[in-house]
C-alpha cells in the first residue's frame, strides 16, 4: 500500500465508493466504533487526498446514449508535438470518455459514449479523423455491457 | 443478463443542468443546486427525486485514488472463447462479475476477441496470478492479449449530456 492505511480504513473506503450518502454515523456503526473517531478517520482519509470527490452516476442506456465504441488510434508522426496536440484535443472532446497511451501496437485506445451509430460515425469523422495527426483508427463495438464500476478492489489490497 | 427496461424520460433543458451540476460534484447540497441551475430549492428537489425515481440518477458514489491506493497498474485484456454458446458465455460473464479486480467487462465486435475488460492491480505480481490462476481457469477462454495503460489522458465518469 502506498498509503498507511488499516482494515477500517478499508472498510471506510469500502462503504463510500459504493454510497456517497453515507453518514459518519451510519459508518460508525457499521464499524462498530463511535462516531467521532469515525469522522476522525474519514477526515484523514480525506485530508490524505484518497477520496477525490463525490459524483452522482448516470444511467447512460436510460439518456439515450446506447453506443460505447472502443477506439484505437494510430498517429501519423510519433513526435512530442504531435502527441501533445492529440492529447489536448481529446481532452476537451466530451464524446471521449477514456483515453489511454498503451503498450503494443497501438497509440492511444479510447472510450468513446454515442447515442448510435450514426452519431459515432459523424464524430469520428468530423472530431478524430479531421485531426491532422491521427492516423488509421480501429472501432470495437461494445455489443454488451457486463460490468462497469467505479469501485475499486481495496480488499486485495489489504 | 436481465436486460435493462427502457424507459423515455423526458429530459429538459434544466434537467440536464441538473445532471451536469451532480455528476461531477455529487455533494453539492440542494439549495447550490437550485441556484446553479436558477430554480428555487423546491422544486430543484423534486426534480432531483423525479431524475431519481426514474433511475437516471442511478447513485451517488465516492471517487477513490487508484494510484495513493496503491493500484498502479491497469491493464486492457481481450480475450477469446473457444465456443460461442449461450451458456459458455454466462458462465464466463458470471464469473468475471464477481472479481473486484475487473472494472468493466463488454462484448465487443472484431475478429481478434470476444471480451474487452479493463483490470486494477497493484503490480505485474498481481496481474500475473489473476490472469494465470483465475481468468485463464475458466471454462472456454483460449486467447488472452493484455496491453497496459502507461499513461491515463483522459479517465471520466461524466457522459456527454450536451447531446441530449
Amino acid at each position: 500500500m502506498a498509503t498507511d492505511l488499516n482494515k477500517q480504513d478499508a472498510t471506510i473506503l469500502n462503504i463510500l465508493q459504493k454510497d456517497a450518502s453515507k453518514t459518519s454515523t451510519e459508518i460508525a456503526d457499521v464499524l462498530n466504533m463511535s462516531q467521532s473517531p469515525c469522522w476522525r478517520r474519514i477526515n484523514r482519509i480525506e485530508q490524505e487526498g484518497i477520496i477525490q470527490k463525490r459524483v452522482a452516476i448516470l444511467d447512460r442506456e436510460k439518456l439515450g446514449m446506447d453506443l460505447v465504441v472502443f477506439t484505437t488510434v494510430n498517429l501519423t508522426t510519433v513526435g512530442r508535438q504531435y502527441l501533445e496536440d492529440f492529447e489536448s484535443a481529446v481532452r476537451v472532446l466530451p464524446e471521449v470518455v477514456e483515453c489511454y497511451t498503451m503498450t503494443g501496437i497501438w497509440d492511444y485506445m479510447l472510450k468513446i459514449v454515442a447515442r448510435d451509430i450514426r452519431h459515432y460515425e459523424v464524430f469520428v469523422r468530423e472530431r478524430l479523423l479531421s485531426l491532422p495527426m491521427v492516423g488509421e483508427t480501429h472501432s470495437h463495438i461494445a455489443v454488451t455491457e457486463i460490468k462497469n464500476t467505479t469501485e475499486l478492489p481495496l480488499d486485495t489490497q489489504l | 443478463m436481465p436486460t435493462k427496461e427502457k424507459t423515455l424520460v423526458k429530459i429538459d433543458r434544466i434537467d440536464r443542468k441538473i445532471l451536469e451540476a451532480l455528476q461531477t460534484q455529487g455533494e453539492l447540497s440542494n439549495n447550490d443546486l437550485a441556484d446553479r441551475v436558477g430554480l428555487s430549492p423546491s422544486p430543484c428537489l423534486r426534480r432531483v427525486r423525479l431524475l431519481e425515481e426514474a433511475g437516471i440518477i442511478l447513485r451517488r458514489i465516492t471517487l477513490l485514488d487508484a494510484k495513493k491506493l496503491g493500484l498502479s497498474l491497469t491493464a486492457m485484456v481481450q480475450i477469446g472463447m473457444d465456443r460461442h454458446t449461450p451458456d459458455r458465455f454466462e458462465a464466463f460473464e458470471n464469473e468475471i462479475s464477481g472479481y473486484p479486480e475487473v472494472q468493466s467487462c463488454y462484448l465487443i465486435t472484431g475478429q481478434d476477441a470476444d471480451y474487452l475488460l479493463q483490470v486494477i492491480v497493484p503490480d505485474m505480481d498481481a496481474y500475473q496470478s489473476l490472469l494465470l490462476d483465475r481468468i485463464t481457469r475458466i471454462p472456454g477462454v483460449t486467447g488472452v492479449h493484455s496491453s497496459f495503460v502507461m499513461r491515463k489522458i483522459v479517465d471520466r465518469q461524466t457522459l456527454p449530456l450536451a447531446y441530449l
